[in-house]
């Protein structure tokens, strides 16, 4: 039998033919996307060119902080802010998360969460707590077959959840399970494929009031190129899954490929996604009936700027973290408070670290960024000294709230899930050992020393409302 | 572009495509891999000058690719359509989509095609000690499905 290493090359290069330079001329990137994260002379260049600028303000202006065009500022964290605690390093579903690895989790309330089972063998292993993350327990058995082991889903409340599965019948799109006792029992329903997409599939979904689910829709369509953007379309749900209604139409130029997508209980959802070929527009699609009818705000007011995360806490309020734009900043901050219609840029404040690495939003303008700083060549690991921002104000002015101290030290926070609530969020991060290798000449399996961890700035008993 | 930006473009795709492919394709399976490929390098193409000033060109184009990838929803996995050539290979295929993801990459880069460990970890910003665990961890799950495989 032939090497494996041969085999594995001949494998690799035989399934993917070589991309010619004329195909990507032609093309373009068809791309709103950009690194997630790590970069190296961009960052350390722009950075410098940011500290250089707040030198000069500190000298110039009589300023302790940095105002941003937007009269951004940052700051310390008020007295009696809710602090970060570690919750567990060794929580069931992010046990086997790999090193570096986003886990898909939403927490509904102050105390209840869900998410999916990592490194399982069983994909469908499907999570809850009600405790804020102190303990894990696992629901009744999805009955959905995956593929791929990519596990959608959307809960709408405490006990409301719907997960997404792989078609297993001729003119299904995928299946659906739905749970409304927080997953003891499962109602499995299959969604059929909209009229006029040829190779649906389903991209995002979002669901709110109990049985009312949106999916968005995207096409690849055969014979087409890869970096043709996609066309799409939407359907919803308002009994959990058994019954589907597409939507009346797209706006005009959108595409189906949604960075993310929010509804809220009365039916409003924005889903953010791009328009136009050469430069890329964000834009917000906005319904107000549950995704029959669909409108385009006006594009953001930067263009071609590669979207690093995103993320909506209602049906008005967002944020994007694009790559470096016009202010020359490594990153910046864009954020709507009506639903796309205008959009406020800036910077990141000064001393933010240079890599952002997870947002999370809540209703009303919350939003939480991790950073950490960002350096390739560090002994101590490329990621370092994370930090977690929040505004309570749609990114106007910000404070800062340290992670918990840790021993190793927490590296970076990849994950931040935030509540309606608005009283925090919770986050999956890594320490800066994620294994530890067997002793030399061993052939022992490299034991992992701590597995991704789980910290929390949420209320351990209920708020009001939550 | 001027014509001299288009033929270091041109030489740059030239040496830079093989790696960025093999490194996405490993990742992500065949289709969403080499989608990804050409969408790293059509973003490049529309942001020479930027990436200009970049050290590690594959390394960069490698996050614009996973990020690229990352947005869609739509099943990895190495299967070829039925229209394609006779596969000689069907249980690497299985086997390398029962690995993680930067398992996959690790083995792939490091055992196929003889990357060092610090060019990986270079390229998926992880430490040099990171890539070798998740290479091990790997190596081992693949050649045991594959010898079950090849006893069953």
């Amino acid at each position: 039998m032939r090497e494996l290493s041969e085999r594995i090359r001949e494998f690799i290069d035989d399934g993917a033919a070589p991309i010619k330079v004329e195909e990507v001329i032609a093309q373009g990137s068809g791309l709103r996307s950009a690194p997630r994260r790590g970069w190296s002379t961009p960052a350390k260049v722009s950075m410098a060119s940011v500290a250089a600028v707040a030198v000069v303000l500190a000298i110039v202006l009589p300023l302790t902080v940095w105002n941003t065009t937007a009269g951004r500022s940052t700051s310390p964290a008020p007295t009696g802010a809710p602090r970060w605690r570690l919750v567990s390093s060794q929580s069931s579903p992010f046990r086997a998360l790999p090193a570096g690895g986003q886990a898909d989790l939403q927490c509904v309330t102050d105390l209840v969460c869900y998410s999916p089972g990592y490194g399982s063998t069983d994909a469908t292993d499907f999570y809850r707590t009600t405790d804020g993350g102190d303990s894990w327990h696992q629901t009744a058995p999805i009955p959905l077959h995956l593929q791929g082991g990519q596990l959608l889903f959307s809960c709408a409340d405490a006990a409301t959840c719907a997960v997404i599965g792989t078609a297993q019948n001729p003119g299904e799109m995928a299946e659906i399970a739905y749970t409304s006792d927080g997953g003891v029992q499962w109602t499995e329903s299959p969604v059929p494929g909209p009229s006029g997409l040829a190779n649906p599939y389903v991209g995002r979904m979002s669901c709110a009031d109990g049985p009312h689910c949106v999916i968005s829709v995207s096409s690849n369509a055969a014979g087409a190129s890869p970096t043709t953007p996609p066309t799409g379309t939407f359907l919803s749900t308002a009994d959990g899954g058994r019954t589907w209604t597409q939507a009346s139409a797209m706006p005009p130029g959108a595409n189906g490929d949604m960075w993310t997508m929010t509804c809220s209980s009365d039916g409003s959802c924005i889903a953010l996604s791009v328009m136009g070929a050469n430069p890329h527009w964000v834009v917000a699609l906005r319904t107000q009936d549950w995704g029959m009818t669909w409108t385009a705000g006006p594009p953001a007011d930067y263009n071609d700027a590669p979207i690093l995360y995103a993320s909506c806490g209602d049906a008005s309020d967002c944020m994007l973290v694009p790559l470096a734009g016009p202010s020359g900043a490594p990153y910046e901050i864009a954020t709507t408070s009506d639903a796309g219609s205008t959009w406020r840029v800036s910077g990141p404040p000064s001393g933010w670290e240079n890599m952002p690495t997870a947002v999370g939003c809540a209703p009303e303008g919350d939003c939480w960024v991790a950073m950490s700083e960002y350096d390739v060549h560090s002994p101590a690991g490329a990621y370092s000294d994370p930090v977690i921002e929040a505004t309570h104000d749609g990114g106007l002015t910000w404070s800062a709230l340290a992670v918990p101290l840790a021993k190793p030290p927490i590296a970076d926070v990849l994950t931040l899930s935030c509540p309606p609530s608005g009283d925090g969020c919770m986050g999956i991060g890594n320490l800066q050992d994620h294994f530890v290798l067997p002793p030399k000449g061993s052939t022992g399996r490299p034991a992992p020393l701590s597995g991704p961890l789980v910290i929390s700035n949420l209320p351990t008993s209920p708020s009001p409302g939550a | 572009m001027d014509p001299t930006h288009r033929h270091e473009f041109e030489e740059f795709v030239a040496r830079a495509e093989p790696p960025l492919r093999r490194a996405l394709v490993a990742a992500y399976g065949f289709e969403r891999g080499r989608e990804a490929t050409a969408s790293a390098l059509g973003w490049a193409w529309e942001h020479w000058r930027r990436l200009d000033r970049v050290e590690n060109k594959v390394a960069y184009l490698f996050r614009v690719g996973q990020s690229a990838s990352r947005r869609r929803k739509t099943p990895l996995l190495f299967v070829r359509d039925a229209s394609s050539d006779p596969w000689c290979e069907p249980e690497l295929g299985r086997a390398l989509d029962a690995l993680t993801e930067r398992q996959r990459t690790a083995v792939v880069l490091v055992h196929g095609f003889e990357w060092t460990l610090r060019e990986v970890a270079e390229l998926t910003g992880t430490r040099i000690s990171t890539v070798q665990s998740h290479l091990e961890r790997g190596l081992r799950t693949l050649r045991t499905i594959m010898e079950v495989n090849d006893h069953a």
